[in-house]
């Protein structure tokens, strides 16, 4: 997608109350009824549009099946995505392809829009390393447990863009919480200091596991933050896929021609549980989540795209059937991979492996099964 | 085609759950991915659902019983879906394990469980065949790995197929136990040391003092006499009252005489512990077994009553035996075993006597102490056994 013209960013609606806001923008595009701000949406086309849609109903299908599958011990611990999809489908759809996108562990809808098959992911929440091998030319890094650590991650692969005078930007997501860590204010001051092509996305969920946003930080904004570092960050409307995708296509234009990084806070919200070992019943106000069920950013979109007349009844059915067939598929591929080698715990983390790694190899071998 | 669908590691970690409520019975039909039950963890209430679509034929637990993870849930007859059917064929370089099984199937040729099938075949050749016969037909789930565990534990549940047989949940305190002493089983290279005590005058002894004590409620045993003897025998021999601090090679001798004794309560073995038994009289000693026995019947005891042992004793004479291996009460470095005092003929000053003899064992953790330091604990324990003047100094 070519890039487009960002002056829509200048007639930002008025800030919404509900969202205690700072000296930031905030930019929502389409409402939770599906009615849509035609007058600073970006231009999108239909078939993106539909592209668009049939990832955020793979997403949710992906999600579903691997929490079944978690449930019936085919796999191990996960984070689901359900409620995020527009955040990174919106700043996904913003990248070119050879753009890097580092992320932390809830972006199954970016891997998916990136080409990773969901057998990868099956895999990977599987304890298999090999789901962490993406198809060629994916410029994802794998999946980052530890909270915050990817940030820094991130700027580094900016840097290198920059001292190889390259055109192409570094997306980072992360979450509310992951802004109280120390990664975060190093890449984020880092990126300032060298101007670096850098999008931080922080999908802000309202949860860090128990720990509300409130507690999170006493800033009226994640996105304020930005402003201490010297560049720009934005509140957008995380449930909105416009707003998403063109606070991003604004910050990536502005990193290709080296203006620096920007901050967008998508204001969002996790649906489900912080991970399958988690029970946000136990923290969270039922009411909220009801309220923030009818901001389901899949349901608004549809809305939007029926008032478009792209969607009907009709064409749901048969994207659900091929999606089902879509995951099915890969849920019998994941359990047809067979076991990994023994090597694979050791190959992957130096260049070199290092004399205790082979010992430690050479060691485990000894118990592995013989084939006659 | 049979399919077990063994309770999964819902959380991270678990060990086991509770079944909250089924939301199906046996004979109900089941559509692949449908919510059957709602099991509490130690984290959540989970829903959990079939990962196969068939007629529900058990329900392994009721409503209220705890399942540990890895235990069969539920068995479902399987009904064999268009999907499973077209899983695609991959082509199998292990031409060998054809020929030995006849027929790979599906999960062999995705390779790594080509060892364990064999192994199985060997060990439980009639069960393996049923395990074949549901790989080929592609019906188990999971990876390779998954697929032998699953087969290696399956004949647990196979007895009902030779006759009746009555499942007990483990309860909590014979889960304890059974962990403790597998893990002191398996770390600690057992020696067991045996010999007899002529406790003829110990017996006259508190015959005679048994009535002293009850006027005064306590029940007079051996038991206070052997702790004392104990005591006096670890003075000479330290290591008997120590403990193994493997990880930074030390070992750990206690200067202070903490004693377990076993109690046989209704729900299982249980040990409470007299602590400083050093500063206590026989009687005193009497007196504090006596309470915390009926504590341990009742179920009364604490978590600290039974903590800070230093050494162990166990008596099976009131029930019968010669003698038997006990195993130490880790991270302890012994443990004692009494018998049943019999009246046995014996040699003294050149004629045969009746003599009331005590056989004994002492169990040693063989990295702590050698065999020539236990016969000489064992030795020392006698001589005090067999003097009950020396103990009787201290009986008030």
């Amino acid at each position: 997608m070519p890039p487009l013209k960002v002056s829509y960013l200048k007639n930002v609606p008025p800030i919404q109350k509900e969202l205690k806001l700072s000296s930031v923008r905030f930019l929502q595009i389409l409402d939770e009824q599906g009615n849509c701000n035609e007058k600073i949406k970006p231009k999108i086309s239909e078939s993106t549009l539909r592209e668009w849609y049939k990832l955020m109903v793979l997403t949710r299908k992906t999600d579903e099946k691997l929490f079944v599958l978690q449930r019936q011990g085919r796999i191990s611990t996960f984070a689901q995505v359900k409620g995020q999809e527009a955040s990174q489908i919106g700043s996904v759809g913003a990248l070119q392809k050879e753009d890097w996108i580092v992320q932390a562990f809830r972006e199954t809808a970016a891997m998916l829009m990136r080409g990773v098959p969901p057998k990868n992911i099956m895999a990977y929440y599987g304890g298999d390393g090999r789901g962490s091998v993406y198809p060629e030319g994916t410029n994802m890094l794998p999946i980052a447990i530890p909270v915050g650590s990817q940030i820094p991650h991130a700027v580094g692969i900016a840097w290198g863009m920059k001292l190889k005078k390259e055109k192409n930007v570094c997306l980072v997501y992360f979450g509310d919480g992951a802004t109280s860590e120390g990664d975060f204010h190093e890449a984020m001051n880092f990126a300032g200091v060298f101007q670096l092509p850098c999008i931080f996305v922080c999908q802000n969920n309202q949860w860090a596991i128990s720990v509300p946003r409130a507690r999170q930080t006493a800033s009226a904004s994640i996105a304020q933050k930005a402003v201490a570092y010297g560049f720009e960050g934005i509140q957008v409307d995380g449930n909105d896929v416009f707003a998403v995708y063109a606070a991003t296509q604004q910050a990536v234009q502005k990193a290709r021609v080296g203006k620096g990084p920007t901050l967008i806070e998508c204001y969002t919200y996790r649906l489900a549980d912080h991970t399958t070992s988690d029970d946000a019943k136990r923290y969270r106000d039922e009411k909220e989540v009801a309220a923030w069920i009818k901001k389901d950013p899949l349901v608004r979109f549809k809305k939007y795209l029926e008032k478009k007349k792209i969607w009907n009844t009709k064409y749901e059915e048969a994207i659900q059937k091929e999606i089902e067939g879509i995951v099915e598929r890969n849920v019998q591929e994941y359990e047809n991979m067979g076991v990994p080698p023994v090597e694979y715990l050791f190959n992957h983390m130096y260049k070199e492996m290092p004399p205790a790694l082979k010992e430690q190899l050479a060691y485990i071998k000894q118990f592995e099964r013989k084939k006659e | 085609m049979v399919f077990v669908f063994n309770f999964p590691d819902v959380g991270e970690g678990l060990t086991e759950g509770t079944v909250v409520k089924w939301l199906v019975k046996q004979g109900d039909n089941v559509k692949k991915d449908q919510i059957i039950a709602e099991i509490e963890t130690a984290k959540a209430v989970v829903e959990i659902p079939t990962p196969k679509t068939g007629k529900i034929i058990t329900l392994h637990y009721k409503a209220g019983e705890i399942v540990k993870v890895g235990q069969p849930l539920v068995t479902i007859e399987e009904q064999e879906s268009a999907l499973q059917k077209k899983i695609p064929e991959i082509k199998t370089e292990e031409k060998k394990v054809e020929k030995a099984t006849g027929k790979a199937s599906m999960a062999e040729k995705a390779g790594g469980v080509v060892g364990f099938l064999e192994e199985e075949q060997k060990v439980i050749a009639p069960k393996q065949k049923i395990h074949i016969e549901r790989r080929e037909q592609g019906m188990l789930f999971g990876k390779g790995k998954e697929i032998a565990k699953q087969s290696i534990d399956a004949p647990k549940i196979g007895f009902e197929s030779y006759g009746k047989v009555l499942q007990i949940p483990l309860s909590s305190v014979r889960t304890a136990i059974a962990q403790h002493l597998s893990q002191s089983w398996q770390t600690i290279p057992h020696v067991m040391h045996y010999d007899e005590a002529d406790v003829t005058e110990l017996w006259n002894v508190r015959e005679k003092e048994k009535k002293v004590a009850e006027k005064k409620n306590i029940k007079l045993t051996f038991l206070p006499f052997i702790i004392r003897a104990c005591i006096a025998a670890f003075k000479d021999n330290p290591y008997l009252n120590s403990s193994l601090d493997e990880t930074n090679r030390i070992i750990v001798v206690k200067n202070y005489y903490n004693i377990g004794f076993a109690v046989d309560a209704p729900q299982g073995l249980l040990v409470p512990v007299i602590k400083k038994a050093d500063d206590k009289s026989v009687l005193e000693l009497a007196a504090e077994i006596q309470t915390l026995a009926e504590k341990a019947r009742d179920k009364k005891l604490s978590p600290e009553d039974m903590s800070g042992g230093t050494f162990t004793i166990t008596n099976i004479g009131s029930v019968g035996g010669l003698a038997a291996t006990p195993i130490i009460n880790s991270p302890e470095a012994a443990i004692l075993g009494l018998y049943r005092i019999l009246d046995k003929p014996v040699v003294r000053n050149g004629k045969i006597e009746i003599r009331k003899i005590l056989p004994l064992t002492i169990s040693f953790d063989h990295r702590i102490l050698d065999g020539a330091q236990a016969a000489k604990f064992m030795n020392a324990l006698k001589e005090h056994l067999e003097d009950p003047d020396r103990l009787l100094v201290d009986l008030s």
